[in-house]
């Protein structure tokens, strides 16, 4: 059993300024093989709590045990409890040590000065657990994210844990992928009885857990059944989280007299079930999939594109042993003014194309047209699009480079040796329009900004260049649901007020649905198939063999279809999903 | 854009299950640290010249293009000739009556400093060309579990042999991600209006400054977490008594052996012809 009493712990007492407590007065049990979820905004204490429960922090004040062990007591009781409570964190480059995945596995035993032949089982044991035999021999950096993850999770399986806290592990993997990875832990939960304790931003993957616990600022705020949690909506919206899709939709079915519905509906399961839906009468089967006759604008047809790409290739570490053909044959074309969206799974090309797009590489071979005229040719001069193109890139620390935010705003003017005041101009409107405040936030420390805000000034940044195109390279990546809802519409504010055409890249579908004009859809360096976000859904079978997350509302419809099947998988919001099942039933 | 990974080839290893990839390390590290001690010791062009012979029949072996395994060397050309021309204008010769072509105050060229230049950029080639083929057949795990081996001696004079290598192994790990870190750092300021490829060799350099700052702090942040993620998995620097074992068996077999003694014959033959070499 793992019990927290009355645990405060701040990072100011650790060499960290005015930090406020990351924990204040903690206190809960979790016994063993029970599986538990995690949820509260970013910094609301959860990687704390796991570090905490893992002894690798001690809390100021207050008392955790592990099976009985105090992780403060020092001495052999701290390793045991590491060897029990084992750690998976969000990033798996940051926490795998050897060079192949079977020397990493055999990491942690090696530790405990195991013999050989008991090191072998276990490293043997962990790799079958999440399918990584075939993998064994394989060097660690040829790995996909998602498998890096797995082999971290072996890891820690082979020091045989009682407790296993995974700290955000679905981050930065896409979804069918992330969700075999919860399947494989749920597997191994129930198999050996371990206990689960998933950290998360993803409301769509609680529903599998026994147990919920919502935190905010430090403190527990919730504690129950994922179906008493998610009945609590409101409250969860004020903490920034909110509840999966199937859940508001069924609340709102609910409150338009489908009385029949269970209170708090967590899968698309219970809303199939249960005998409410029944099929419709035959015949009607066969209707449009989708919705045609929703509008869709598009730029007008004879406007020259901005950017026109044929059939273009790319290699990296090109005459070298690790050579890598990035894009194989990429075609697409963006029209001023437009929404494009690339979506695609891992290793589709997607950073190499933001690359291209932004003037940083020369692709070649292929054709390649920036506002009609050939990149290719020697006279043509890559500042032209570097001048006119701005990128957001996937992590925003990664270009913030200057110690103060109004500092690191003016980075680009100043380089570009904008006189003072226009400068000073540029910054406060970038600020502003980000909607960070300019007295507020200038002379503000960049380091100690939130996730959220990070982002913010990295676009300002961008901003301050004043391009006419923008590159959102997976921006909403490790943003709690508040965060992904106020980012996208500053995207669409941004859009209308500045009249920027957006390329936005991403893994998944959700955020671009109702954003784009136009989705290309990327696999191995290739165009798959493009359209408009609602020809782009029509494919949602192959869309899932990509591995590439389709819209919730677009899930749940797509598993609708057992009891309604005249329903409408082309949906692109709540509301619209909503209305299309009421007709359906209307139907029945 | 720049692609430094595709210049910077020291330490990275070439799986291509070659002969030479899957010798014994303990082999392979004894190997080299004979080959170095003949090399530092060789001094005639003949010596080099016996000395090519082996490098060749180690080419052929380890399956690497020449070009790749020579590439990492390019970065070095412009500093060692720099450090080439030095050394013959400041040349000072043991004999007293050394014979001068060109003299001016100081600067002097003869044919001794010549002579003895070039052999020290033939030495650092050679040394170089060892070290990097070291690097591209042996993984990581290998080098460091047959340094544990061959340095364990060490430890009875109480050096830290286990803890020594593991800072090794984590050194090596980071000098991937760094040159990813940097990649990423350029094309990043690239995108806010720096411009890496303008401008001659000194003003590029001066760009590269500010990249620093950031990458050490990703750097540290990047220890920090791993530093964690180790001790959750009982890694125990500094804890009394504590030992880790191995997973991994080395296998020592007889042609690990015949390769360790003809390198050796190879050296002691080497160096008689060396000495008795007349230039």
């Amino acid at each position: 059993m793992l019990e927290v009493n009355d645990v405060t712990f701040s990072y100011s007492a650790h060499g960290e300024e005015d930090a406020p407590p990351a924990l204040r007065a903690v206190s809960l049990k979790i016994d063993a093989g029970e599986t538990v979820a995690i949820i509260g905004q970013n910094g609301s204490g959860k990687s704390t709590l796991a570090k905490l429960l893992a002894a690798i922090l001690q809390p100021d004040s207050g008392t955790i045990e592990v099976d009985g062990l105090r992780t403060n007591a020092g001495g052999e009781a701290l390793w045991t409890i590491r060897q029990r409570v084992g750690l998976v964190f969000q990033n798996p480059d940051d926490q795998l040590v050897a060079n192949t995945v079977i020397d990493d596995i055999a990491f942690g035993p090696e530790n405990l000065g195991l013999p050989r032949f008991e090191i072998e089982e276990r490293v043997q044991e962990a790799m079958a657990l999440l399918d990584l035999e075939p993998y064994a021999q394989i060097a660690v950096n040829e790995l996909s994210v998602g498998q890096k993850q797995r082999v971290a999770i072996a890891g820690v399986l082979a020091m045989r844990p009682r407790y296993l806290l995974l700290d955000e592990p679905t981050t930065m993997i896409s979804g069918h992928t992330a969700r075999q990875l919860l399947e494989s832990v749920q597997h191994l939960s129930r198999e050996r009885g371990i206990s689960v304790i998933h950290i998360t931003h993803f409301m769509h993957e609680v529903p599998s857990f026994k147990r919920v616990i919502v935190m905010d600022a430090g403190r527990v705020l919730m504690d129950g059944t994922p179906a008493e949690v998610f009945a609590r909506a409101d409250e969860l919206r004020a903490v920034g989280l909110d509840v999966p899709m199937v859940t508001r939709l069924s609340q709102r079915l609910r409150a338009q007299g489908w009385t029949e519905l269970p209170e708090v509906v967590l899968s698309t399961e219970q809303l199939n079930g249960a005998g409410h839906l029944q099929a419709s009468p035959p015949g009607s089967a066969g209707m449009s999939l989708i919705d045609t006759s929703r509008e869709v604008t598009l730029a007008p047809a004879e406007s020259k594109p901005l950017f026109e790409l044929r059939d273009l290739r790319h290699t990296y570490l090109r005459g070298t042993p690790f050579a890598v053909e990035a894009l194989r044959g990429l075609s697409l074309s963006v029209t001023q003014g437009q929404t494009v969206a690339l979506v695609g799974p891992t290793k589709a090309g997607k950073s190499t194309v933001v690359d291209v797009l932004a003037g940083l590489i020369k692709p070649a071979p292929g054709t390649f047209f920036f506002a009609g005229s050939d990149v290719g040719v020697s006279s043509f001069d890559i500042e032209r699009i570097r001048s006119m193109v701005g990128t957001v890139f996937q992590s925003p620390e990664a270009q913030i480079f200057e110690d103060t935010v109004g500092k690191d705003v003016s980075f680009g003017p100043r380089l570009q040796k904008v006189p003072l005041a226009e400068s000073r101009r540029l910054v406060q409107d970038s600020l502003e329009a980000v909607g960070l405040p300019y007295e507020d936030f200038r002379s503000r420390y960049t380091y100690a900004l939130s996730g959220g805000q990070k982002r913010r000034v990295a676009i300002a940044g961008v901003l301050a260049l004043q391009p006419k195109v923008i590159i959102f390279d997976e921006p909403a990546a490790g943003l709690d649901p508040r965060g992904r809802r106020e980012l996208l519409e500053l995207i669409v504010r941004l859009r209308q007020q500045q009249a920027l055409t957006i390329i936005y890249i991403s893994s998944g579908l959700e955020d671009v649905i109702g954003l784009a004009d136009t989705i290309y859809i990327l696999d191995q360096g290739r165009t798959v198939f493009s359209g408009t976000p609602g020809e782009i859904l029509r494919h949602a079978s192959e869309l899932k063999a990509l591995d590439i997350t389709l819209p919730e509302a677009t899930q749940i419809a797509l598993a609708l279809r057992e009891t309604m099947p005249t329903i409408n998988t082309g949906m692109l919001s709540l509301e619209e999903l909503e209305a299309e099942i009421m007709k359906a039933r209307v139907m029945r | 854009m720049i692609e430094l990974s595709r210049d910077i080839t020291l330490g990275q290893y070439v799986n291509n299950g070659s002969a030479l990839t899957r010798m014994d390390p303990r082999a392979k590290l004894l190997c080299a640290v004979f080959l170095i001690v003949l090399i530092s010791f060789v001094n005639t062009f003949i010596g080099f010249g016996v000395c090519l012979f082996y490098c060749i029949v180690l080419q052929r072996e380890s399956r690497i293009s020449l070009g790749y395994a020579l590439r990492g060397f390019k970065p070095f050309l412009v500093l060692l000739a720099f450090i080439y021309i030095m050394q013959i204008l400041f040349y000072v010769s043991p004999t007293p009556h050394p014979k001068v072509i060109w003299q001016w105050g100081l600067l002097n060229i003869s044919w001794e400093g010549i002579r003895s230049s070039t052999l020290i950029m033939i030495r650092v080639f050679f040394l170089y060309y060892l070290a990097s083929m070291l690097m591209f057949a042996t993984s990581l795990v290998d080098l460091t579990d047959g340094s544990e081996v061959l340095l364990s001696p060490l430890e009875r004079i109480g050096l830290p042999i286990n803890n020594i290598v593991m800072v090794f192994v984590v050194a090596f790990k980071f000098v991937p991600i760094f040159i990813a870190e940097i990649e990423r750092l350029i094309k990043a300021q690239t995108a806010r209006g720096v411009r890496f490829d303008k401008g001659n060799f000194i003003k590029r350099a001066m760009k590269v400054g500010p990249l620093l700052v950031p990458l050490f702090l990703s750097g540290f942040r990047r220890a920090e977490a791993l530093t964690i993620a180790m001790e959750a998995r009982c890694y125990g620097a500094g804890r009394r008594g504590w030992r880790r074992s191995k997973r991994r068996e080395m296998h020592f077999n007889r042609s690990d052996m015949l390769v360790v003694i003809g390198t050796v014959v190879f050296c002691v033959a080497t160096f008689i012809v060396n000495f008795i070499a007349p230039f």
